[in-house]
Parts: C-alpha cells; structure tokens; sequence
C-alpha cells in the first residue's frame, strides 16, 4: 500500500473506533445485543419448553431450578421469557427494517428529486400519518382473527414507516442545499449518486437514530397487540407474557415474577436502544469526528 | 489630560489554555479623546476584538486580565465592583460587537428590544416617551421609524447592524467601542454605517473606537489610527500621518496589501505568519516578517514611545 | 469563435408563496452574457446583495431554470443537454464558492474533492494516475499534496480548502470558471494568494473567469471587465478601468464612490443616502429600478425602463444618455 492508501485505511479503522469507543452507543448495544444473545444462549439451555402445559408444575415460586418459578399453566417462566425476548425482539427488528427501508428510499425520493414524486409520496405519507394506526390495527387483528407472524410483521412496518419517512424527507431538504452539493453537481454526479454518496453518509447518525426509534415502535405495537389478545398468539413474545399474566389475574395475585420480568426486559431494550440513538446523533456532528 | 476619556495602559488579557498562556493582549497603552473616531487596525487574530472586549470587561473564561488598568474619566474599570461598572456600560460606553446582527431577537419587534435595553438602564418610561425615544434613535441611523415595528428576522444585514448601533446609541454614551461593525455590510450600506459614526461625533460629541481589520475604511473615518500586531500596538498616529509617513515597517507593509483603484494588478501581501501568542518571540514580534530587520530586533523588544506630538511607535529604528 | 456559454434574454422569478395572489419576485430580468472560446479574461459580475448575482450564478451552472429566455452552451439550451454533451458542459463550466467549508462533504476525505470528478470525467487511466494528477494540482496552487490529502475538510484551514477546490480547477482544465466570491471568507492577508491562482489559471489555461462579487477593490486586481448589476438589472458594463475612472451610471458612480480607499487625502464627500426597499414593492416599479435614489433622475426615468446603449467605451442602462 502506499502513502496515501494506508492513511486512509488507518483513518477508516479509526472511524470505526469512534463509533464503537462512544460510551452511549456500547452501553445501548450492550444491552441489547447482549441480552439478545444472552436469550439466544439460554433458550438452547433451557431444558424447558415455553408453551407446553404441564411442562413443569404449575405455580411454582423462583427457584434455583427454576429461576422465574412457573406459571398456573406448569410452563417455566424463565424458559418464556428467553423465547419470548428473542421473538419480541426479531418480529419488532424485521417490522423495524422493513418500515425504515421503506421510510428511507421514500423519504430520500421525496426530499431530494422534489417534483410531482415529492408532492405524491408527501400526501401518501400524511394519510398515513393522520390514520389511527393503533385503532386500524385493531380493527384488522380483529376482522382476521388470529394472524400470521409474518401478517403483524407486516401491518406494524405499514404503520411505522410513514412519520420517519417525514422526517427523513425533512432532513434530505436540507442537506440538498448544502455547498457539497453544488460541488457534486459540477463534477458529474447524477441525481442517484448524489443521494447515495454525498446525501446519505451526511444522514447516518440521524438514520440510526431514527432506526432506533422505528424497532422501539415496532416492538410496543407487537407488545401492545399481544397484550390485548389480537396477536398471532402463536409464538410465545413479551406482550404474549403480560397477556397471559393479565388473565391469570397475576397483578392482583401478586404474581410478580410473572408479570414484571416481561415488562422490565421490554423497557431494558428500548432504554438500550435509546442510548444507541443518543450515541449517535453525538457521533453525528463532524467537528467532534476526527476519523 | 482631561480631553482624555479613556486610557488604556499597560493591559494584558491571556487566554488560559492547558499549557501555556495565549498572550492575546500584552502590554497595549492607548487613550481615547473626546469627539475622536481612533481606529484600531491589525490582521485578524492580533487581538483587537479582545481588546475591544477587554475594555468593557466583556471577556469571558478562558480569558482573562492578567494586568493594566484601563481607565474611563480617571476611574479604573477593572478596579469596579459589577454594579458600578453596569452603570457605566451601555450608559457612558457602548459596545457593538461583531456580527451583532445576531444579536437581536428574532421573533421580538425593534421596539420591544430598544425598550428592554433602555428599561433595564433608565427605569420604566411612559409608552409615548419611549416611542418618541425609539424613533430619534432610528432616524440618527438613518432608519425609517416603522422599523420599530418590524420583527427582526424580517430586516436585511445592514438594517439589523444599525438597529443594534442604535440599540448602542439609546443611552447616549459618550464612547461607541465598534467591533468590526461593518465586514458583513454591502458597501454602499457600509459607507452609510461608518458616515452615521462621523455624524455622531459631530453632532453628539460621541467619540467611537473602531476596530477592524480593514485599513480604508479606517483612511475615510478615522482621525486617529492605532496598529497592532500580534497583542503589541507598533504604531499610532493621526490618519495623515499613518498613510503619508507610516513609522513602523509594519504599517508599511499593511498599507501596501490592501487593494486600491489606484494601482492595478495583485497588491503585495506579508510574507509569512503572525506568531504563536503563546510563544510569541523574543526581541520583537514583527522581527521575521519586516524587512528592515535588523539584529537588535531579534534580541530585544522595542519600546513604545512617543517620538514626536501625538506619534507612537515601538520600533528599533526610532 | 462561438459562446462557450450564453445567456440569452434570461429572467428569473421566484415565487413568493401566496395560494390566491402569486406573488413573484424578478431576482434577474432579461439578462444577457456571452464568453467566447479560447479568451483569457476575467469578467466581474459586480453588485449588491439582492442584485442578483447569485441567482446569474446559479442560472449559468444549471442549477435553475430560467423563467424566460435559454442559457445556452455552445449555442445549446442546456437544459436539453443530455449525454455526452451534457457531461461536455459540466467539464467545461466549473466553479469556485464563497464558503469553502460548505462546499465540501464532511464525510468524506478532501482528496475525494479532487478524485470524484478525474474518476467521473475520465481524465485519468488508473487510480495512480488520478492521485498523480491531482498532486500535481495541488502543487500548481502551492500546496503540499502529502500535507493534505488523507486528511478530512476540518482538518484544514480555509485558505487549504479553498486552495484545494481551485486544484480542483486545475486538474479539471475547464474552459470557464464562475468564481462566486472566492475571496470574501478567507483572511484578509491570504486573499492575494488566492487572487493569484485565479490569474494563474486565466493565463495558463486560457480559461475564461466569470469573477462574482459585491467587493470592488479585490476584482480589480485581476479583472479587465466588469459588468454592474442592480436589483436584477445590468446598469453598466465595459472595461473596468474606463468605468473605475469615469462612471456614468448614478449607482455606478454611487458605488464606486463607497468603496474605501485608503487615501486619507480623498474621503468622502457629502452623504450617502440609503434605502432600505421592500421587495414587494419592487414589483410595482415601472421605469428604472434605480430612480428613487438617483441624484440625476428625470420624468421618464419613473416612466419607462431605461434602454440598452451601447457608448463608445462601454454599454449602459440610463435614460441620461439616450
């Protein structure tokens, strides 16, 4: 390699540096990467299975072999748990990725081409937005009855595309009267280039942040459907739990191990997440990069 | 002596950093007189804006006064207690700073924020003394009345740069320090801006220190101009003499780089950079730009003296 | 030898909202310009903020369409370009901006300034090549190629920049150059620098510079035509010395007049009168847009526009010397 090449591979070794070495970003991915695998880990060693009734004796409180004791159901709660964060958890990032993608290709589209493709995927996007997602998702869930995974995958990235798609046509507006432009402009760049290579790098802090925002939005939309009952119900996921929970009446019984692991691992991930996207809107301003 | 308003001597403000000191005004003595416009010329980051802040102890940490007096009708300033000395900001001294376009409120109407700024010195006044107040001051710069019911974001630059010298002017003070108050103006509206000073000295016996970095706007204004580089004044004359006779090599080589109708083709720019003030250089600070060096300039530092009536230079030469 | 670039009867409104009423505002009106092939000059667009210099700049690099009137290059409208000819007039008009910082991407190494466009218009074989060729274009602008490639935008100075994007320049040998106001943000003791690699590049290259700007005193230095805009309007143009000696035009002479000399034997005499006009009304001015503030304004001059005469010396917009 010479000169040149191996100061750029240093500086991009270093980039990466900084995105890992924020303090925010590790802890968010810590929590949630790490509790992913961590629930990855001890699904495969769990000798229990979470949705067989009388797979242990129902009711059993914590215990060393059972560590989140069992349900009036006989099904081990830790076991549930594991499952249910790693389904949780996979539904609300696919649901996540769709909705984003979607939100960016639209957004980007929007805000920089401008134009009638501006004006027609701007209204969609209102209509979207001003729709009640949550009532429309009920009304769905109920009107099909019990539906498919990949279905509430689906349906929760249809409602939760439309407002970062706003914010992102938002964010490419104005990037698109920045100088560098021009420049991109005058050296031949077409429209697609442009948008991929001067727009979108200058947009990744605040794309993972709102990618944060999107999976968390994802994952309360599945908890809260499953909560109510109108979810798949047919794997086990965190809202699952806390609907299960909530009809054995476990609040009142004061089935505290049952009710509130759920609940709290929900809100591990999405505080995880949060920090991340904090992470990087620090990492998202250039003076403090030296890459 | 008692044409004296403000003198300035021997004032030093250092920025602390994490090693040693920036050194951004070192030793500077200079007074102002009544109903005179001094200017104060030097490249950018010879210090000038920190002086013009120093005087009105309008510095904030990481700089700080590490020595001087700075005097204003005999009384030191630094000497002060905080309620003396917002006294006599604003109501004797004004301070314009630069690029103080941005510092006016937006979604506030001109009048609101003259009526702040007078209220906060003078007490309440009745609307229609206020009015009337706001009005005079607008026209002595040159501004229709009806601006004072405009919102700031609606002006243009050099309408909101007048509204902040006004602003400057609502208390009468008898001395406007300017910091470069017109490097962002067009120039026909900058012309407009530096005759307003001329009229005020005029007219309201208003003396005005201007700093900039531009020497001809300085030629067209200014009676008395002072150089400085590198934190040290080199030179201060009348304006005559600054261009017809410039003592220092410096201001020389200043007045040589700076673009006329006059003479065609690139003018000659000063070879080299200003030191680093926190190191800066034994013996004196233009020693390895001047070209007319000679050894002694790099072993001592000049003396600032007064070598003729009203002619100051720091220079081995004199 | 035919235009490079032209602008023909150009006019540009922009529209100031208003869902009933549209309420338009002429930026420029029935502008014309031309640069031949093959001249070496520097060309001055001088005018105050709201003249419209800008939006010509902005007309000329394609980056608007006019409302009225064609910008053609090489006797084409440019806006019906397309392909290689298209890719031609990209190469062959380039530009340099006011803010260097602005004008480049803080995500990417400044060597990618200088690599994308060699890399886009094929300028180069190899990438050795185009690293070759883009050092030898920072050596032509004085810099140091080792010094400042590798490193990213706020890592240099902005006299670095600014001297990185006329190396740009220079690697790309275009045949026009629109320099909208190159030196304003950049030190004052580095401006001849800078001035001096744009004179470079005129005598060189043969390149043609079209020199945007409000400041007078730093477009002499260089410039052998100046073209004075107003609100829009061309109100005189001709060889920039004729006119520095003997304007005709009241705003020419006006703002000659105001730009600071530093001569303290010849200051200013009398008072310059300002006006802050109101855009909206603008629009309603029928005759020169210039005559509520001219010293030498007669009946006609509120009336009608003032027409296009070409003197002797130079060409200009007043009804005093028609």
């Amino acid at each position: 390699m010479n000169r040149h090449q191996r100061l750029g591979f240093l500086s991009r070794l270093k980039g990466l540096r900084v995105v890992v070495e924020n303090k925010k970003i590790l802890t968010g991915l810590c929590m949630t990467v790490g509790w992913y695998i961590f629930a990855i880990v001890a699904s495969y060693l769990s000798p229990y299975r979470p949705r067989t009734i009388g797979d242990v004796p129902v009711n059993l409180p914590p215990s060393w072999e059972h560590p989140l004791g069992s349900d009036p159901l006989g099904r081990d709660i830790f076991t549930q748990l594991v499952h249910a964060s790693i389904n949780s958890m996979q539904i609300g990032f696919t649901a996540g990725i769709v909705a984003f993608m979607v939100a960016t290709l639209l957004g980007l589209i929007a805000g920089y081409h401008g134009g009638i493709l501006d004006s027609v995927i701007s209204l969609v996007t209102e209509i979207f937005i001003t729709i009640p997602s949550l009532a429309i998702l009920l009304i769905v869930a109920a009107v099909i009855g019990r539906i498919e995974v990949i279905t509430m995958a689906l349906l929760l990235a249809v409602f939760g595309w439309a407002f970062p798609c706003k914010v992102l046509r938002s964010q490419a507006l104005i990037l698109k009267e920045r100088g560098f432009i021009k420049l991109a402009r005058l050296s031949g760049a077409n429209g697609l280039e442009i948008v991929i290579k001067s727009i979108l790098p200058n947009m990744l802090p605040f794309l993972g942040a709102w990618f944060a925002f999107v999976v968390i939005g994802a994952m309360e939309a599945e908890a809260g459907l499953e909560l109510i009952g109108l979810g798949p119900q047919t794997i086990v996921s965190l809202g699952l739990m806390l609907n299960w929970a909530m009809r054995h009446v476990a609040f009142t019984r004061g089935l505290i191990h049952w009710w509130l692991p759920p609940a709290l691992v929900l809100v591990w991930i999405f505080v995880g997440l949060f920090i991340v996207s904090f992470g990087l809107d620090e990492i998202g301003n250039p003076k403090l990069k030296v890459k | 002596m008692e044409k004296r308003l403000l003198e300035v001597q021997n004032l030093k403000i250092y920025y602390k950093t994490t090693t040693l000191p920036v050194r951004a005004v070192d030793g500077v003595s200079f007074s102002v007189k009544k109903k005179e416009i001094l200017g104060l010329a030097g490249e950018s980051a010879c210090g000038k804006s920190t002086l013009a802040s120093g005087i009105l102890k309008l510095i904030v940490p990481p700089a700080y006064m590490a020595g001087g007096k700075v005097l204003y009708r005999g009384k030191d300033l630094y000497g002060m207690s905080e309620e003396e000395l917002r006294q006599i900001r604003w109501k004797s001294i004004a301070f314009s700073p630069q690029s103080s376009m941005n510092a006016l409120n937006p979604v506030m109407k001109i009048c609101g924020q003259f009526s702040d700024a007078i209220e906060a010195h003078r007490g309440k006044k009745r609307k229609k003394d206020l009015i009337k107040h706001i009005s005079n001051l607008l026209r002595s710069v040159a501004l229709p009345p009806r601006i004072a019911e405009e919102y700031a974001c609606n002006l243009s630059g050099g309408m909101k740069q007048r509204v902040v010298i006004g602003m400057g002017m609502a208390l009468d003070p008898e001395l406007i320090v300017a910091d470069e108050p017109t490097s962002s103006l067009d120039v026909v509206v900058q012309r407009g801006v530096l005759e307003m000073f001329v009229a005020l000295k005029e007219k309201q016996d208003t003396s005005v220190m201007l700093v900039s970095h531009d020497i001809a706007i300085l030629a067209e204004v200014a009676d008395r101009i002072a150089i400085i580089y590198a934190g040290k004044i080199m030179e201060i004359q009348d304006v005559m003499g600054i261009f017809e006779e410039p003592l220092h090599p410096y201001t020389q080589a200043l007045i040589d780089s700076v673009p006329s109708f006059k003479t065609k083709g690139i003018p000659r720019s000063i070879a080299g950079l200003p030191p680093d003030l926190r190191n800066p250089p034994s013996g004196c600070r233009f020693y390895p730009r001047c070209y007319k060096a000679m050894d002694i300039c790099r072993k001592e530092e000049p003396k600032y003296d007064e070598i003729g009536p009203g002619k100051f230079v720091a220079c081995h030469l004199y | 030898m035919e235009n490079i670039i032209e602008a023909k009867n150009v006019t540009k409104k922009f529209s100031l909202g208003g869902i009933i009423k549209k309420k338009y505002v002429t930026a420029v009106e029935d502008f014309y310009f031309g640069m031949k092939e093959g001249t070496q000059k520097v060309v001055t667009l001088a005018g105050e903020s709201g003249s419209g210099k800008t939006t010509i700049a902005n007309l000329l690099l394609g980056f608007i369409r006019p409302t009225y009137g064609e910008i053609r290059y090489r006797g084409k409208d440019i806006w019906k370009l397309k392909g290689s000819e298209w890719r031609k007039y990209r190469r062959e008009v380039q530009a340099v901006f006011q803010d260097p910082y602005e004008s480049l991407n803080p995500f990417y190494k400044i060597d990618n300034v200088l690599l994308e466009p060699i890399r886009k218009f094929k300028l180069a074989k190899s990438k050795n090549e185009a690293v070759k060729l883009a050092s030898e274009a920072l050596y032509d602008v004085g810099l140091d190629a080792s010094e400042i490639l590798g490193k990213y935008p706020h890592q240099l100075s902005g006299g670095q920049r600014q001297r990185a994007m006329l190396a740009r320049v220079f690697a790309l040998r275009p045949e026009i150059l629109l320099a909208d106001e190159p030196v304003s943000m950049i030190d004052v003791s580095l401006r001849a620098d800078i001035l001096r690699i744009i004179q470079k590049l005129e005598k060189e290259f043969e390149l043609s510079c079209l020199y945007i700007t409000h400041d007078l005193s730093n477009a002499y230095c260089i410039s052998d035509e100046i073209i004075i805009l107003y609100l829009g309007s061309v109100m005189e143009q001709g060889n920039f010395e004729t006119i520095i000696n003997n304007p005709k035009h009241p705003y020419v002479k006006m703002l000659i007049s105001a730009v600071p000399q530093p001569d303290p034997k010849n200051r200013w005499k009398g008072r310059v009168e300002l006006q802050d006009i109101e855009i909206a009304r603008l629009e309603t001015i029928v005759g020169c847009k210039f005559c509520n503030r001219c010293p030498e304004a007669m009946p006609i001059c509120s009336q009608k526009r003032p027409p296009w005469i070409d003197l002797e010396d130079r060409k200009i917009a007043c009804h005093l010397y028609a």
